[in-house]
């Protein structure tokens, strides 16, 4: 299965890449598949990308490989995560905590095809990548081809710099991207999109959850925000174990409906270190309690070998003693009579 | 540079709870001037009782509970509680009665549970239910909807501002010559007096359904309701639960015994239906959940509303079909959880 979904809105890396190198992505696509031993291959695409499924469609066209299947998907976010990609074109459920591979998927972005084909056939090593440059805090948002390694204000200052307003820079997308303090930091070869704003996103202040449910309603793994949230709240790990807290895939919908502004991502990623915190402790703890065990057991096992061994010297000291005592006797027979030799 | 930092996601959500209370409160401008058309300005006294009543005991919980004012106050989920307490009492009420259910529905049924979101019990209902309980001759008095043929006595704003202040009447005009029983009432009594459907329906107050001018009330909240459905403010499966729950068994009972029976319109559009259906039923914090709960919920409505109705011993029980299905809504929401992705049907994992 060959993503060609974006995987954020304002991200744009993988249809370029796509519009341009789609002839790479097809033998790209070709290699894994022979290294896979696999016999179907979908190339998924959102409808909304016509120029990446026409070129993509034209590539098709000349190589002409029957198992390759271009598959249009709806511009749904978050349809490019992975999990989400293979119910959407397969109809097949990634198992909780498990990988596509355990319902015979596996999952590779068009970029990464793309790269095999570089590697492969152009004998290029994967030095660059596509990336977006966007936002309303750039002059020019562009797509550019960058080398891994290049940092990220060198990037911006290529394409025309910041606008005079750029507050926030975030690298990633609008929904789960990171925002950095500084623009010293290199590309590297996941960084599908920088993103800069002019402004502050400001969600107002919280209010208490209404429990209108709206944030059940898009969630894209079938959570129900609300509970985790009373229970993250609660901070009781069965029951958000139970609600499927380690089952969010952090994408940000509930935060982006939720009428009262909570900030439930946020709040879900806090829960999820607590979680996995104490899952540490107790692994901890339990692997102290082992090795308390075990000492204890070998400190039996020393005292038990001690009392044998002594048990046995006492039975060969106690075989030995008759003759012992005759021994000692006879010497102090011998003794008295010496002594009364003297006298 | 120096950049801003914060947590993702960096969109800013676009719907906010005091707009959502708003959109509430518009939906219900229509039916509120067809309430004034039929019954007098009444209601807008109520209203203004309601609201200052409500808003004042919001101030002082939140005074008290020392939170922040602007978190409580501006989500105007009070000003809603206020203006469903008063679409529900009879346009003429004494200002005592009115206060006395917006406090408690503040106080005691919101704040003294945890404030917005942590109230068990829809608190416009509980509010109304004390009133039930504590003034219950002050809920008879509907005055006879205006209409052409009807020939009744009408209080003119300043009477009815009177009443509203003192309670009394001038003293030329009696009770009986301005209030007449409600059509579910009429019904009801009806009923028991084992009179047929046929005869209590030529009772002139009776109209196509559920009785002149409340059925165009009726029209009007439905037409509030469904603006809200297109809204996305609130969604289809608890008014469509409340109208099966009430529909199938008044169908039932209507095609088994049309004689002893009200027909299911009159069921639909008498009494506080529509308005249970739309705007009561589906506040949020009391309602379940999930969408399959909130489908139990609705129809459990419906479901009580009739039984209460039919058999029980008072004229319309939306009411109590409400605060007794919030009671069950811990239950539903716990056993109507969606399967999640990538989880086996019991809750654990299969990976």
């Amino acid at each position: 299965l060959l993503n060609g979904v974006e995987c954020e809105p304002y991200i744009s890396c993988d249809d370029m890449l796509m519009r341009e190198n789609a002839t790479d992505v097809v033998s790209g696509a070709q290699i894994l598949m022979h290294a896979l031993q696999v016999n179907v291959c979908f190339i998924a695409v959102e409808s909304d990308k016509p120029e990446a499924l026409r070129a993509l469609g034209e590539a098709l066209g000349v190589i002409k490989d029957s198992r390759i299947v271009l598959k249009q998907v709806p511009t749904i976010y978050p349809s490019g995560g992975e999990d989400q990609l293979v119910q959407l074109v397969t109809n097949r459920e990634v198992p909780s905590g498990g990988l596509p591979t355990d319902v015979g998927c596996l999952v590779q972005n068009v970029g990464t095809a793309a790269a095999v084909h570089d590697w492969i056939i152009g004998n290029t090593p994967l030095i660059s990548r596509v990336t977006t440059v966007t936002g309303d805090g750039v002059a020019r948002p562009i797509n550019v081809r960058a080398r891994i390694g290049t940092t990220i204000g060198e990037i911006i200052e290529t394409t025309g710099g910041y606008t005079e307003r750029a507050e926030m820079l975030i690298i990633g997308g609008p929904m789960t991207g990171k925002s950095v303090s500084t623009d010293r930091v290199p590309l590297v070869k996941a960084t599908n999109c920088v993103l800069v704003l002019s402004h502050t996103p400001s969600p107002g202040p919280e209010m208490p959850c209404i429990r209108c449910g709206d944030c059940a309603a898009v969630c894209p793994v079938q959570l129900l925000p609300q509970q985790l949230f009373w229970y993250a709240c609660a901070d009781d790990e069965v029951k958000l174990r139970e609600f499927g807290l380690m089952d969010c895939i952090e994408c940000g919908c509930c935060d982006l409906v939720c009428p009262s502004h909570i900030p439930l991502t946020a709040d879900f990623r806090v829960a999820k270190g607590r979680i996995r915190e104490l899952a540490d402790e107790k692994a901890r703890a339990a692997r102290a309690r082992q090795r308390f065990e075990a000492r204890n057991q070998r400190l039996e096992r020393e005292k038990d070998a001690r009392e044998t061994e002594l048990a046995m010297q006492k039975e060969s000291a106690k075989a030995a003693a008759p003759s012992a005592i005759a021994e000692i006797l006879k010497r102090k027979q011998k003794k008295t009579r010496k002594n009364e030799d003297d006298k | 540079m120096e950049f801003q930092r914060r947590p993702a996601p960096f969109l800013a959500p676009e719907a906010s709870v005091s707009a959502l209370m708003l959109h509430v409160l518009a939906a219900l401008v229509p039916a509120a001037i067809a309430h004034v058309w039929y019954f007098g300005p009444g209601l807008l006294f109520n209203l203004l009782v309601s609201t200052v009543f409500a808003a004042a005991g919001e101030a002082l919980m939140i005074s008290l509970r020392s939170r922040e004012p602007e978190t409580g106050l501006t989500d105007y989920s009070a000003l809603v509680t206020a203006a469903l307490l008063a679409f529900a009492l009879p346009s003429l009420t004494p200002w005592w009665v009115t206060a006395t259910g917006a406090l408690f529905a503040v106080i005691v049924a919101k704040h003294l549970y945890g404030g917005l979101g942590f109230n068990i019990f829809n608190p416009a209902m509980a509010g109304y239910v004390v009133i039930l309980v504590a003034f219950p001759m002050h809920l008879n008095l509907w005055v006879a909807p205006s209409m052409g043929d009807l020939d009744y006595q009408k209080l003119t704003v300043l009477q009815t501002l009177t009443f509203t202040l003192t309670g009394s009447l001038p003293d030329a005009i009696s009770f009986d010559a301005i209030s007449r029983a409600t059509p579910l009432d009429v019904m009801k009594s009806g009923l028991n007096n084992a009179r047929t459907i046929t005869e209590i329906r030529a009772v002139p107050i009776m109209g196509d359904f559920g009785g002149r001018g409340w059925e165009w009330i009726g029209n009007f909240l439905a037409f509030g309701g469904f603006w809200l459905l297109i809204k996305k403010i609130i969604r289809w499966q608890i008014p469509v639960g409340v109208g099966l729950g009430l529909l199938v068994p008044a169908t039932i009972m209507y095609m088994v015994d049309p004689g002893s029976n009200a027909s299911p319109g009159f069921h639909l559009f008498g009494g506080a239906t529509i308005l249970c259906a739309f705007f009561i039923a589906t506040d949020p914090v009391t309602a379940a959940t999930s969408p399959k709960g909130r489908l139990i919920y609705g129809i459990g409505i419906g479901l009580l509303i009739y039984s209460i109705r039919r058999w029980g011993s008072y004229s319309d029980g939306v009411a109590f079909a409400i605060l007794m299905m919030n009671m069950a809504v811990p239950a539903i929401d716990y056993f109507t959880r969606p399967h999640i992705i990538g989880h086996d049907d019991n809750g654990g994992h299969n990976g």
